[in-house]
């Protein structure tokens, strides 16, 4: 194809639609094929990595933060649990006073003596 | 290990926001030349254009969180690229063709090759040469157009204009595009 006719093309090209075959021959003979230096990919990925840790930090912490809860929750929740298992095998019942360490007073101890 | 060659974009973009380098890798290896493409067509081929290369996916890499799939990844990147070579237009004051002086709506051509010159045989360079002699709202549609090859629908969703603009701004394009090329051939 002569510079007149792929002139023409091109031009045509811009306001109407054209073929695969002369969108080919277009890019093939009047459009200049550029492209980044060799290690693009390698340097967009090397500014990325503190990019990365920005980005995901907050995601990060949240996440962090609800597996702690879980486990601190868990955790503590066992603790309630053993406690008060030991202190029904050890009192025999749960009752107020005994969770809150009143039923084994003696009436002329001096704890009972200050609670009156 | 996932099969990265064979993924398409959103699975590349579920990957890369569990945080999966290697897929955003495979992204920038994917688009890498339809970017320099864009940016090297509106700017030239100068050493900031593979600056802004990187910023432009740096930035893609930051919006992928928010990226919802509505647009393709390569409507959004290419959205990315103009936005990011016309801050650089702005922020330069000026248009980076060796030939072309702008001062302020005032165009003015510097030393155009006449007809019959050698350089003339050269299409490549000329289309390059009147791309660029463009303003940037008219070579913004003239590069998605006829460089990258979308259709006038396609244009119009990348820059976020109406139909019936850009297609006023391509034919006009058109005019001037044939006005310079005339001359260089």
């Amino acid at each position: 194809m002569n510079n007149d006719d792929l002139r023409e093309l091109l031009l045509h090209s811009i306001t109407e639609d054209v073929s695969d075959k002369e969108r080919r021959l277009i890019e093939e003979e009047a459009i200049y094929d550029y492209s980044f230096g060799n290690d693009f990919r390698e340097r967009v990925m090397n500014r990325l990595e503190p990019v990365k840790t920005r980005l995901f930090s907050g995601i990060d912490f949240l996440r962090s933060f609800d597996i702690i809860f879980k486990r601190v929750a868990l955790a503590g929740f066992t603790v309630i649990i053993i406690l008060t298992i030991s202190l029904l095998i050890s009192q025999g019942s749960l009752s107020y006073d005994t969770l809150l360490g009143l039923d084994t007073h003696v009436d002329e101890g001096l704890v009972s003596l200050l609670i009156k | 290990m996932h099969d990265y060659l064979h993924s398409d974009d959103k699975l590349l973009v579920s990957f890369t926001i569990e945080g999966d380098q290697k897929a955003f890798g495979e992204i920038v290896r994917r688009y890498e030349k339809m970017v320099a493409r864009t940016i090297k067509s509106m700017l030239g081929d100068i050493q900031q254009a593979d600056d802004i290369g990187q910023e432009t996916f740096i930035r893609l890499y930051h919006a992928l969180a928010d990226f919802r799939g509505d647009a393709k990844l390569s409507t959004y990147l290419q959205r990315i690229a103009i936005n990011q070579s016309l801050n650089e237009i702005k922020r330069k004051g000026r248009f980076v063709s060796l030939f072309y002086q702008s001062d302020g709506n005032k165009e003015t051509f510097v030393d155009l090759p006449d007809n019959n010159s050698e350089s003339s045989a050269d299409m490549k360079e000329v289309v390059d040469m009147a791309v660029k002699e463009l303003t940037p709202e008219y070579r913004v549609v003239t590069v998605l157009r006829l460089i990258q090859g979308y259709s006038t629908k396609e244009t119009a969703e990348i820059l976020g204009l109406p139909l019936g603009t850009v297609l006023s701004r391509l034919a006009r394009a058109k005019v001037r595009l044939k006005e310079v090329i005339e001359k260089l051939i």
